[in-house]
């Protein structure tokens, strides 16, 4: 650990907190008072009459049959794209089809916002399938979630005033593309352009071939690179181009690029707490959102940094120099600090991209990564669906606070009901379901087994970071694992598929329950949902819930591999 | 429902028009336009223009005038087609085997033990960096090897030393191929095999 590597994470939150309410106005702004911007509303109405959308307020019901609808047409079409790449443009290399099994994997993984990939890009897609297929889905993946959350804080802020508006949470598909045309993509072109000049590659020439210094052959594969990786961090996707994701120079070629990478991954969900603040009409609500996700985020940095800048106790007897940490799995240029950092907020958003192979991480490094998941994806989270996994611990949170002092909690000035809270249970114990079932099973079948890189207690930790990333739809891996399988390949993408839009559902019947409640005063008694008492509260319900449910397993994971090597035991 | 088909298909195609198509195109123009060289790849070229290398990625140097850069489990070792690492833990025994095979391999380079990140292989297996440190132990081996004095590579290195960028982001390091072309440039190319 040295100083410049604090200082690197002390001016990422400051930037980012610089940077949340400029964004997280215009947010608002661009969904919330659309007549702010008279040039596009025009245009606007031409563009939503070409596509038959007339934008009338749905239902919550309405509203997640039009997101399920879309996104199930978004990985048929994925699907066949892969599937049918060999008779498509753009295919330099002359790459066969996708085998059935991972094509559908990876349709699922990248409409779900999850991008995991059992697939390596250099050598299995074209670069049709990566720019027209997958560039395509971290934007949609990305609006999608955009539009959860704003009809879920319309859920808890909006007062139904008339008949008509009775129960409507907005429209989705106004909601997507407004995410899409006026936020992502003016974001993704910036940020694309920023990366170009640092390095990253724009071109669509096939493998480049070509004598080195020394005289032997090295070929380099190419592709549209740039335009995938800014919606990548920003989208909060993480689906590189390379199969070594944003450790490949071409896809962060420096500590600049690295750093403003890692900046991207959090810049719209903690914009969008301020939007939220807006929204409620209290921006003390969204402040206090985020300090607890500022808080958490800063905890999981500060250890991982740690852990990983720690000497190997079982390289101890060879003649090496250790100063510098588990360099094992990471790049020079990033350096400790840079690779901690990155994989913290990767994992702490539903990013999952990485600079370093999180595999070769150290036994509690490597853990952090874990609990930052298994902490449900709140910490920054997705875009979008981070906050609305957030607002579920906000209800959960107001209701304990409701129990202990003995009267019906409040929200927003909305009544927390028994409706609310069985799916807000719901919402939360569908993950560990999910994945502890699936880690289980994997664990006790040979099919499951059989394809584990790393024997004993990392090897647990390897199937159950799998399910684990499917579940919370973050897509890192370790990578040791071998998941193109078909095993692998159809359980991951189930499991990604309900993680998604199971807890979809729930939180938009939350908001649809909520929407039609009548707002009343806060009195004394309300226990306000903003402040110092209330982040503790929060943060402390967040890591109580996940600790009592993944304790079990950590300890037979990533515990018992720290211990062994703490005691000079390989495995 | 039939309303909704119509919109989820214009929708559909609507957005891959956009995101897919018109996106990713005109961020190639644009880079095109403003920074050519980096868009292609930042290729470097030799005397008789023909490529020998980018700028970004590193190359497996085995002539033992050359500094080598770190071990690479892409491929065969720098495939720039099959990027990735080793993804072994820190607690296997391979790995540990592996890391002990490549400290006795250099070990006769310098007398001091080398720096892990020369014995341990990189995220994207195309690291093109080493560190200031790694640099300087691989000094005196290659001093002997080009016939030339310890001073004069040390401050070769000295010269090439990339600082961290804004002061904090990053660690002092050096392109391995580019301190390579310089050492050319300087004691000509190395005879084969030493």
């Amino acid at each position: 650990m040295d100083i410049n590597g604090w200082l690197q994470i002390c001016l990422l939150f400051t930037l980012l907190l610089a940077l949340t309410k400029p964004l997280g106005l215009y947010l608002y702004k661009v969904y919330e008072t659309p007549q702010s911007f008279k040039i596009l509303t025009s245009f606007e109405k031409r563009l939503f009459k070409l596509l038959s959308i007339e934008g009338e307020g749905q239902d919550w019901k309405s509203y997640a049959s039009s997101l399920i609808l879309f996104n199930i047409l978004g990985i048929m079409v994925l699907f066949l794209i892969q599937t049918n790449q060999e008779l498509l443009p753009l295919n330099p290399q002359n790459l066969a089809a996708v085998p059935w099994d991972l094509a559908l994997n990876t349709a699922v993984s990248f409409v779900t916002h999850t991008n995991w990939q059992a697939y390596s890009g250099e050598t299995s897609l074209s670069q049709f399938t990566q720019m027209v297929g997958l560039t395509w889905q971290n934007f949609c993946a990305a609006g999608t979630g955009l539009a959860v959350f704003l009809a879920l804080a319309r859920g808890f802020s909006h007062q139904s005033l008339t008949i008509i508006q009775r129960g409507t949470l907005g429209n989705f598909w106004v909601d997507l593309i407004k995410s899409i045309l006026y936020v992502l993509l003016p974001l993704s072109v910036i940020f694309s352009l920023f990366l170009v000049s640092q390095g990253v590659i724009q071109n669509f020439s096939p493998t480049l071939t070509f004598t080195t210094l020394e005289g032997t052959q090295q070929s380099l594969a190419m592709g549209p690179v740039a335009s995938q990786e800014a919606i990548k961090l920003l989208g909060t996707n993480g689906g590189g181009f390379f199969n070594a994701n944003s450790a490949h120079p071409f896809e962060n070629p420096t500590p600049l690029s690295n750093f403003f990478q890692m900046l991207a991954l959090v810049l719209i969900p903690a914009a969008l707490t301020y939007t939220y603040g807006k929204m409620t009409n209290d921006t003390k609500q969204g402040w206090s959102l985020l300090a607890a996700m500022v808080a958490m985020a800063l905890m999981g940095a500060a250890f991982i940094y740690y852990y990983e800048s720690q000497p190997n106790p079982l390289l101890n007897h060879l003649s090496v120099l250790q100063e510098g940490g588990n360099l094992e799995g990471k790049e020079t240029r990033f350096g400790i600090a840079g690779s901690s950092l990155f994989a913290n907020l990767a994992t702490d958003t539903s990013g999952g991209s990485s600079n370093a192979m999180y595999d070769s991480f150290t036994p509690l490094g490597g853990m952090i990564l874990l609990i930052n998941m298994l902490l449900g994806e709140v910490v920054f989270g997705g875009v979008g669906v981070g906050l609305f996994g957030m607002l579920m611990f906000v209800v959960l949170s107001i209701f304990i606070a409701g129990l202990m002092v003995g009267r019906i909690p409040e929200y927003l000035g909305k009544k927390i009901e028994g409706k609310e809270v069985r799916f807000a249970v719901l919402y939360i114990a569908l993950y560990p379901f999910l994945i502890l079932l699936g880690t289980a099973w994997s664990v006790l079948a040979p099919f499951g087994l059989s394809s584990l890189q790393n024997p004993g207690a990392h090897g647990l930790s390897e199937i159950l970071y799998a399910y684990t990333s499917a579940a919370q739809n973050n897509g890192s891996a370790f990578a040791g694992l071998n998941a193109n399988t078909l095993w692998y390949n159809l359980t991951l993408a189930l499991v990604m598929f309900l993680g998604r839009f199971g807890s979809i559902f729930l939180g938009l019947a939350i908001a649809g329950t909520m929407v039609n409640k009548k707002i009343v005063q806060a009195s004394a008694g309300t226990f306000p949902s903003h402040g110092i008492l209330f982040v503790c509260l929060l943060i402390g319900i967040i890591l109580i819930v996940s600790a009592l449910t993944y304790f079990p397993v950590l300890m037979l994971g990533p515990f018992t591999e720290h211990l062994y090597s703490m005691q000079g035991k390989m495995s | 429902m039939i309303k909704d088909l119509i919109i989820t298909l214009k929708v559909t195609l609507f957005t891959i028009l956009v995101t897919g198509l018109i996106y990713p195109f005109f961020i190639m123009g644009a880079s095109y336009v403003f920074f050519h060289k980096k868009a292609i790849g930042s290729l470097i070229f030799d005397d008789h223009k023909n490529i020998i290398g980018s700028a970004l990625i590193g190359q497996n140097f085995q002539n033992p005038a050359y500094f080598f850069s770190r071990p690479s489990d892409a491929g065969e070792g720098y495939d720039g087609t099959r990027s990735g690492g080793s993804n072994l833990a820190p607690t296997s025994q391979k790995l540990v085997e592996k890391i002990h095979e490549r400290i006795e391999k250099i070990k006769a380079l310098n007398r001091t033990p080398p720096p892990l990140e020369l014995v341990t292989s990189s995220a994207s297996g195309l690291d093109p960096h080493i560190s200031s440190e790694a640099a300087y132990w691989q000094a005196p081996s290659i001093a002997l090897k080009r016939d030339v004095s310890l001073k004069r590579i040390v401050s070769i290195i000295d010269d090439q030393i990339l600082y961290p960028q804004l002061h904090i982001l990053g660690n002092p390091r050096l392109n391995v191929l580019q301190l390579n072309i310089t050492l050319d440039q300087f004691f000509g190319p190395p005879s084969e095999a030493r």
